[in-house]
């Protein structure tokens, strides 16, 4: 009774869940272009995770992996490794192995213990979306399934359709044993382990960070992000990267509201025009365009409302941001789905601006502040 | 189409939904509530008390109304300077005691102690205003403190007179105060018929008079008056004196009609009327308020106190309502004023059911005539970074350019390099569409003006600055909004769109979001010097362009995506046939082109889900109420094209800038001597553009007027 008379007066006011007001870029989040002025990058077709063996930068393009170089000033690449369909995610192994999960379901480790390891199924069916993986231990290796519906490529869908079938598994390398630690998670695309067997999650549909504890136990470390957050990596002196693949948008929250217009939009328009977050910027005039996007004297401002941003944050030991580094509304570096640090140097994979960029810590620092 | 489109669609034909924003945008919406109130109170003791409605009691009622009157007009005055006055109360009483003395004790004549009374009501209100206006007192604590010496004062006079008061059988002009006391006039009570008239009065002194407007400027902000040179002490002084002058007023009539005094005369009068005046509307922030809302407010409050009197309440309870509803009418009265705005403008956008055909393919390398091609990018830039909004261009017989600014002015860049520019001449508004006249003049629709003229002596004529008004339209349309574009007929009649008569300017795009019929054509004819409609209710009309046979012309609807032609004259005249529906973008100015076909310029392109959304005009409505306006959704108008198409509608060709780099708009075109110039309402540039194989030697204006210049 109490619940249906909430939502009643929610919807008329626009407060509680029929709220569309998106958290803004304040504080640790502080907007800047540090993102698109950094001079070192690396075309590249939709490159997606980044990983650290050895020291040696290896990152994800569609169905290989390539080592990434930094000689004489300038990025390489070189292809190490092929499978037969796209690398969805990377994980790197404390022996210096690395784990690669492909579109198809299946989980392949390259070098490291447990060389020439691989499953097609877990809990005796294949995985529909693997997102992100991490290695607790060397035997142990833990990971998401962002959807349990769509794949990789039908994360939109997910979204606008409330995904929450989500999961995380937990994989003995040894006996090959799978097993499920979390279920009806809101598109999982990032992992990483923490102390005592926990774990911290990013759902990205509920724009939060979650700890999962050895027991199952589920507690909220980070949440009202102004983004989607996808995957997390560790810093060199402690605390975490978390790139933001999509900004959040008060149209799309909207959208997200409007039951009948959704379907409809799902129906009758191809997937490329919905009004939806995307990974790069607009590149055909059939797409959706907001009030505040109209360019005015030539030119698009940079506080435009955008459905693709390019936003990477570092989180302290306690999961608060403490700086950020942005590829804003009218800048093409969109779309970061992960990114690694070493030393002075943040490594980070722009997926939507086709690029692969490295941005030196060690100047940039007094621009974040 | 199914049942539940077919729903929507007769839905919104049937419910003009847009008449609600239109009436809550008058400033009379404001007395409605308490007008609202007035009627359900009324009604209310009409059903419970039998003999409310009774000739002698309405007599009654109305003799105190008239009384209450006077001193809810000088609270009125107070409160619309920002102020508010105490003291009326006791001014009152004062005021009483003094009349009887004069008249009943001392027998001065009637006439004589009018003005004396007033005089003393009016120096007791001036005390107020030296110490409130001039010495900056608060007025709440200044007026409450008069109150207790006032009311001590006449404490005092009353035990040394009270005896001698009543009245004696001298009262010099008795007739004078017997029909203040009790006569009537036309049947209605003395007091009730003088209150009337100075509450017109009154109206006419605030709404058309200097010293009124003053006063509510002041009470608007304060600030803002000083700095327009307005006296703000002086002005707040006198709305002191002209309350005391009316309490004292009130008193004259009040002493007529009771002949006595006492401690409890005036008690809580001015709690009373302090009511009566916010439950009417008048702000306690003052600068909004007005005569009629004090009159609607004290008929209210004289209403209920006398009807819970009838209705047998004790005397507490009474006060105790009115306590109740002056709270009432304060949060209102607060939460109104903070939110008016922001209501509006959410509840002022009507969305309604638009469907358009699926847009045709504008695929690169296909068949279509849309098909995507690059040949716009790299065009010549004419005063890049200089311009600011050229919506349209026209070129004169020695290649001079003219184009409007979005900072009011008609711009002349001289030909044949157009490298060198001037401002031709300041109208003041945002100039957008353009044409030259058979005399050389420059004749263009100004935004938010009309229909101007620049002469080749630079002097700026006012063609038209409204057209006849719709019967039953709630929005005064007779003004002109949004004059968009125009053309001459050959007799000089000039064809022009308003594009919409629901926003204005810098809001021409919400207008995309209701794809309502709001437009019209209108025609100025310069032999009466009149304009009348010719065309209502198109949606979005925008580019006009004469058809070069005599008797027609096209024009673009924006939002509809299509291109219609109207006969004015000969053996068609008042028909209109659609030339071109399903355009893939939204159409803005037509022009001629040199192979005697017409250029159009396409402003934004449709985008598949703002289709889908014209269909759900509920989306749309809601989008607007929960969405922040720089996020609504709109129609695509960062990329632009133009297209070229013959007398029949057949489309030749198109011109793109994919990306929209140079030209991320187009909302205009015009071809001259073998180049196409390009402008765009949002660009901070011309385009320049050599047409491969166009005539060099063509131009618009002898095409239109011969080679004559």
């Amino acid at each position: 009774m109490m619940k249906t008379l909430r939502r009643v007066v929610d919807s008329f006011r626009g407060s509680g869940n029929a709220s569309v007001s998106i958290p803004p870029l304040d504080g640790a989040l502080e907007p800047n272009t540090l993102l698109d002025d950094a001079p070192l990058a690396l075309t590249s077709i939709a490159p997606d995770n980044l990983i650290e063996v050895q020291g040696k930068l290896f990152y994800s393009e569609n169905s290989t992996v390539c080592a990434l170089d930094w000689l004489d000033g300038a990025l390489h690449s070189k292809a190490v490794h092929e499978f037969s369909s796209h690398v969805v995610a990377l994980a790197a192994s404390p022996s210096n192995g690395m784990a690669a999960a492909l579109a198809d379901g299946t989980l392949h480790i390259r070098g490291g213990q447990f060389d020439g390891v691989h499953l097609k199924q877990f809990d005796g069916a294949p995985l529909k979306n693997i997102s992100a993986m991490a290695f607790e231990s060397d035997g142990s290796l833990l990971l998401c399934q962002g959807s349990a519906v769509h794949g990789p490529e039908s994360w939109q869908r997910d979204l606008l359709q409330w995904g929450a079938t989500g999961s995380v598994w937990r994989v003995d390398l040894a006996k090959q044993k799978t097993h499920c630690v979390a279920k009806g998670l809101a598109y999982p695309y990032g992992i990483t382990a923490t102390a005592n067997g926990s774990m911290v999650v990013s759902e990205a549909w509920r724009h939060r960070l979650l700890r999962i504890s050895n027991d199952g136990a589920q507690a909220v470390v980070l949440d009202q992000l102004p983004g989607y957050p996808a995957r997390l990596s560790a810093a060199p002196g402690g605390g975490w990267w978390l790139s933001m693949f999509a900004p959040r948008n008060q149209l799309v929250e909207f959208v997200l509201r409007e039951k009948d217009f959704r379907e409809k939009m799902m129906v009758e328009v191809q997937l490329e025009h919905w009004i939806v977050p995307t990974l790069s910027p607009a590149s055909s005039f059939l797409e959706p365009l907001q009030g505040g996007e109209l360019k005015q004297l030539g030119k698009l401002k940079p506080w435009a409302p955008t459905r693709s941003y390019g936003l990477v944050v570092q989180l302290d030991e306690d999961f608060n941001p403490v700086r950020s580094i942005h590829s804003r509304a009218n800048g093409r570096r969109h779309g970061v789905t992960s990114c690694i640090a070493t030393g002075v140097m943040l490594w980070v994979t722009s997926r939507g601006g086709d690029v692969v960029v490295g941005v030196d810590l060690s100047t940039s620092q007094e621009q974040t502040r | 189409m199914s049942v539940s489109n077919f729903y929507t669609r007769w839905r919104y034909r049937l419910i003009p939904d847009h008449v609600v924003g239109e009436i809550l945008a008058k400033p009379w919406i404001d007395n409605s509530i308490p007008a609202l109130v007035l009627v359900s109170v009324l009604a209310f003791f009409y059903v419970v008390t039998p003999n409310f409605y009774t000739p002698g009691n309405l007599n009654d009622l109305g003799r105190v109304l008239g009384e209450y009157l006077f001193v809810g007009l000088g609270m009125t005055i107070v409160m619309l300077a920002g102020g508010i006055d105490l003291s009326v109360g006791a001014i009152f009483a004062l005021c009483n005691f003094i009349s009887l003395l004069l008249v009943h004790k001392l027998g001065i004549p009637v006439v004589l102690a009018i003005p004396i009374v007033i005089l003393v009501g009016a120096t007791v209100g001036l005390i107020n205003g030296l110490l409130i206006g001039y010495l900056r007192l608060r007025a709440f604590l200044t007026t409450l403190v008069v109150l207790i010496i006032l009311r001590a004062l006449v404490d005092m006079l009353l035990l040394k007179y009270a005896g001698t008061l009543s009245s004696g059988a001298a009262v010099s002009g008795a007739a004078v105060w017997d029909f203040m006391g009790d006569g009537t006039a036309l049947g209605v009570p003395s007091s009730l018929l003088i209150a009337l008239f100075v509450a017109a009065a009154g109206h006419v002194f605030i709404t058309r008079m200097r010293l009124g407007w003053h006063i509510l400027s002041v009470g608007g902000s304060r600030r803002a008056a000083f700095n327009a040179g307005i006296p703000v002490r002086r002005i707040v002084c006198l709305t002191y004196v002209m309350s005391g002058a009316l309490a004292a007023a009130a008193a004259i009539f009040f002493a007529s009609r009771l002949g006595s005094a006492s401690a409890e005369t005036g008690v809580g009068l001015e709690f009373v009327v302090l009511t009566a005046a916010v439950l009417g509307g008048v702000s306690l922030g003052g600068g909004r308020g007005s005569v009629m809302k004090a009159l609607l407010g004290t008929v209210i409050v004289i209403s209920v106190t006398n009807g819970l009197i009838r209705l047998g309440m004790p005397s507490g309870a009474s006060v105790l309502v009115l306590g109740v509803t002056m709270l009432l009418a304060v949060i209102v009265d607060v939460r109104w004023n903070k939110n008016r705005a922001k209501i509006l403008t959410r509840a002022y956008v009507s969305p309604t059911y638009f469907d358009l055909p699926p847009s045709p393919s504008t695929e690169r390398n296909s068949t279509s005539p849309y098909a995507l091609n690059d040949k716009l990018r790299g065009v010549d830039a004419i005063g890049l970074g200089e311009v600011e909004g050229p919506e349209d261009m026209v070129l004169d017989a020695d290649d001079n350019l003219f184009c409007g600014s979005r900072l009011g002015d008609v711009i002349r860049f001289f030909g044949p390099d157009h490298k060198k520019w001037e401002v031709y001449a300041h109208i003041g508004g945002h100039p957008l569409g353009m044409a030259i006249d058979a005399e050389g003049s420059v004749v263009t629709c100004v935004a938010g003006m009309g229909l101007y003229k620049v002469t080749r002596q630079r002097e700026v004529i006012k063609l038209s600055g409204h057209t006849n008004r719709t019967l039953f339209s709630v929005i005064d349309d007779s003004r002109l909004r949004l004059a968009d574009d125009l053309d001459i007929a050959p007799d000089g009649r000039v064809f022009f769109s308003e594009a919409t008569i629901r926003y204005e300017n810098s809001e021409w795009m919400i207008d995309a979001l209701e794809s309502r019929g709001n437009g019209r054509i209108i025609c100025y004819d310069p032999r009466t010097g009149t304009s009348r409609t010719v065309i209502p209710n198109l949606v979005f009309p925008n580019g006009v362009c004469m058809a070069m046979d005599g008797e027609s012309f096209f024009f673009a609807e924006t939002w509809a995506c299509s291109i219609s032609r109207y006969w004015f004259d000969g053996p068609k005249k008042g028909q209109l046939e659609v030339v071109i529906d399903n355009l893939p973008g939204y159409p803005d100015n037509i022009n001629l082109s040199s192979d005697g076909h017409f250029w159009c310029a396409l402003v934004g392109m449709r985008s598949p889900v703002f289709d889908l959304a014209l269909k759900t005009p509920q989306f749309r409505r809601r989008m607007v109420y929960r969405v922040a306006p720089d996020s609504w959704l709109y129609p695509n108008m960062n990329t632009g094209c133009v297209i070229k198409f013959d007398i029949n509608g057949k489309i030749l060709e198109s011109l793109w800038d994919l990306g929209g780099e140079s030209h991320p708009q187009v909302t205009s075109i015009r071809e001259h001597k073998g180049y196409l110039y390009l402008g765009g309402v949002f660009n901070n540039r011309i385009g320049r553009y050599r047409i491969p194989g166009a005539d060099p030697n063509w131009t618009g204006l002898a095409a239109y007027w011969g080679k004559s210049k």
